[in-house]
């Protein structure tokens, strides 16, 4: 089965590329814009892992990530921190909030990041 | 048996004189008792003290004392008011250094107040010099209302007393000076009780905090310190009493409320129970280095935020490149390649508004003054968006004075306000919405505004709209794709050319933004 990857992203340009790469790939791909539409995309239907940018509209990605932890049914999604900002305060509050990674966009290629998704969804059981 | 009762008498007179010593602390306070307690022993009735004025180099009368029943008012009328200089009159004693005899002063023709002595009836004098250190520091004179002859006891004696009152002199004088340095001190001095209350604090505590000293002898010297500071104040006052000096810092409250850093430096000396302690006002520095802290937080903020926003667009640039080298689709590679040229647009236009801002706030900026006017320069631009309101389904309306006077302005400068101003308009407005321009003139000053109805801004977020990198917390309006430094420009190139900028809303009622600059007319070089 297709895993079903939610890439949460605010810039057109970034989430483009990035849905398009992850498609290429295999993956189902679901977009959201902001932190609000992140949620309700959750909500609709629970992803195997979250592609989670930090700054961001409405509900910035550490209150996304917040939220989902306190939700019984969201509690344990996969979540990967995709951001361009490297706060050490965001990096390490991303990882109390029991983010499984924290990458960095400049410094992937987009190949980079499938290979990594790819490794991470066979580590974790479906 | 008269030896007898002289002798007894002399006692006497000592005997008050130490007494009154004793009881007093200044010279002003023993005065009074030793004349009276001498001329009392020794039955005469009138006595004057004399301190050595040293700046005026002359002797100044202290205090005079006459018996009961003297009529001396004219004798100490002149006394009071005389000033001998070293020589004349009493200073005659003071050039002499010793106990001086006069018989009779109504017969001695160097005696100046020789008219009023006869007046009150006083004839037979003595005086004798107060000695600290070997040097004359004042002069005691007694005179009595009968014609005697020098007496060698009394004046023995008064010699020896001359050295007691001499050595008060000095310790009185002791005191004073270090009564001055308390009274004087720009730092807060104080002695406190290990019962929690204080026992004397200098002035400069009113100077400082505004309390009076009965305000802070009132009450557990506690209750001044900041609350967040009195389980520190407490532990510091523990410790004082173990290791006997410490040194602390903590905030005390103002009689207006405010509160201000005291640095102490405090000794306890068990034996008596008592804390003695110094502080001195460290607000300034407390707040150079709270400035200092806050100026290093808000760079690393920006370098953080700067680099995040610089990713954005090469991660945009680098990733639309990787698909489009991974396709031989000739129009996806197209379409890959014109989102890299945009974002390669944002980068620069980014990289030119960091630029601009840093080259505004250093005030390094090159500006061009032409003569410039508001309204051409709000057609040029909306020349340029008019493909972008119409897309929206935007109603813009203008609406100009037509006398309006060309300012000195920079134009290139001007154009990035209104542009900036009048796209936030076009992109916080939702589709179909209208814009207000208004340009216009209030006696020396230019004014422009622009009002749409979008959803508006918090009260809050209206405050810190015009911060460097400020995105307002109102999800509606946050500028996704904005370098965060739009309006902070604005403000700087407004503030610039002497003008202000300001923003009025209300959330869901719209947004007006304001600007005014003062006309400056062209001025002959």
């Amino acid at each position: 089965m297709r895993k079903d990857v939610l890439l949460v992203e605010d810039d057109r340009f970034l989430r483009r590329a990035c849905e398009t790469k992850l498609k290429q790939h295999g993956f189902d791909v679901r977009v959201a814009a902001d932190g609000e539409e992140a949620l309700a995309r959750v909500h609709e239907r629970i992803p195997d892992l979250v592609l989670l940018d930090l700054l961001m509209p409405k509900l910035d990605g550490l209150g996304v990530l917040a939220a989902l932890r306190a939700g019984e049914t969201t509690r344990s999604i996969p979540v990967v921190i995709l951001s361009n900002s490297s706060k050490e305060l965001e990096m390490h509050e991303a990882s109390t909030l029991g983010a499984l990674a924290y990458w960095i966009k400049s410094n992937l290629s987009l190949q980079e990041i499938c290979n990594r998704v790819e490794r991470l969804l066979s580590e974790t059981p479906a | 048996m008269i030896e007898q009762l002289r002798a007894e008498h002399q006692l006497r007179a000592q005997y008050a004189v130490v007494e009154a010593l004793a009881s007093a602390s200044t010279l002003d306070d023993a005065a009074p008792r030793v004349l009276r307690a001498v001329a009392e022993a020794l039955g005469w009735a009138v006595g004057a003290l004399w301190i050595v004025d040293q700046t005026a180099n002359q002797l100044r009368c202290v205090h005079i004392w006459h018996a009961a029943g003297i009529d001396a008012h004219v004798f100490e009328a002149e006394t009071r008011q005389g000033h001998f200089p070293r020589g004349v009159g009493p200073g005659r004693t003071w050039e002499l250094g010793h106990p001086t005899w006069i018989a009779d002063v109504t017969r001695e023709a160097q005696f100046s107040r020789r008219a009023a002595a006869e007046a009150a009836g006083l004839h037979a004098a003595f005086s004798f010099p107060m000695i600290l250190d070997g040097d004359v520091v004042g002069i005691v004179e007694f005179f009595t209302t009968e014609v005697l002859e020098a007496d060698d006891d009394i004046l023995r004696m008064f010699a020896a007393l001359g050295q007691q009152l001499g050595a008060f002199v000095g310790r009185s004088r002791a005191r004073e000076q270090i009564e001055r340095f308390f009274t004087m001190s720009g730092d807060l001095l104080c002695i406190a009780g290990f019962d929690g209350y204080f026992k004397r604090v200098n002035q400069a505590w009113e100077r400082v905090l505004g309390h009076t000293a009965a305000d802070l002898l009132s009450q557990p010297y506690l209750n001044f310190v900041h609350s967040s500071d009195r389980i520190a104040a407490t532990s510091e006052l523990a410790r004082l009493r173990t290791d006997g000096a410490v040194e602390f810092e903590h905030r005390w409250r103002c009689r207006d409320g405010s509160y201000k850093w005291l640095l102490w430096n405090a000794t306890a000396r068990p034996e008596d129970q008592m804390v003695y302690a110094v502080a001195r006002d460290d607000t300034v520095r407390h707040a150079a280095e709270h400035q200092l802290q806050e100026t290093l937080r808000m760079r690393n903020d920006f370098v953080s935020f700067a680099t995040h926003q610089l990713r954005t667009p090469l991660s945009g640039i680098k990733w639309m490149l990787e698909l489009a080298a991974d396709t031989d689709d000739s129009d996806e590679i197209r379409s890959y390649i014109g989102d890299a040229r945009e974002s390669a647009d944002r980068l620069i236009g980014l990289v030119n508004d960091l630029l601009d801002a840093s080259r505004l706030e250093g005030g390094k900026l090159k500006i061009l003054l032409e003569r410039v006017h508001l309204c051409d320069v709000t057609r040029g631009v909306l020349d340029d968006v008019a493909s972008l309101v119409g897309e929206k389904g935007h109603t813009l309306v203008v609406d100009a004075s037509d006398t309006l006077p060309a300012a000195m302005l920079d134009h290139q400068l001007l154009r990035q306000v209104i542009m900036n101003l009048v796209s936030n308009a076009i992109k916080y407005t939702p589709s179909g919405g209208r814009i207000n321009i208004q340009i216009g003139q209030s006696r020396d000053q230019l004014q422009w505004s622009i009002k749409d109805s979008g959803i508006g801004i918090s009260p809050a977020g209206q405050v810190r709209l015009f911060e460097k990198f400020y995105r307002a917390e109102n999800g509606l309006t946050v500028d996704t794709e904005g370098t965060g430094l739009g309006l902070y420009l604005v403000r700087l190139i407004i503030d610039r050319f002497g003008g202000t900028v300001t923003c009025e809303s209300e959330e869901g009622q719209g947004t007006l933004f304001r600007f005014t600059l003062p006309v400056i007319l062209e001025t002959v070089s």
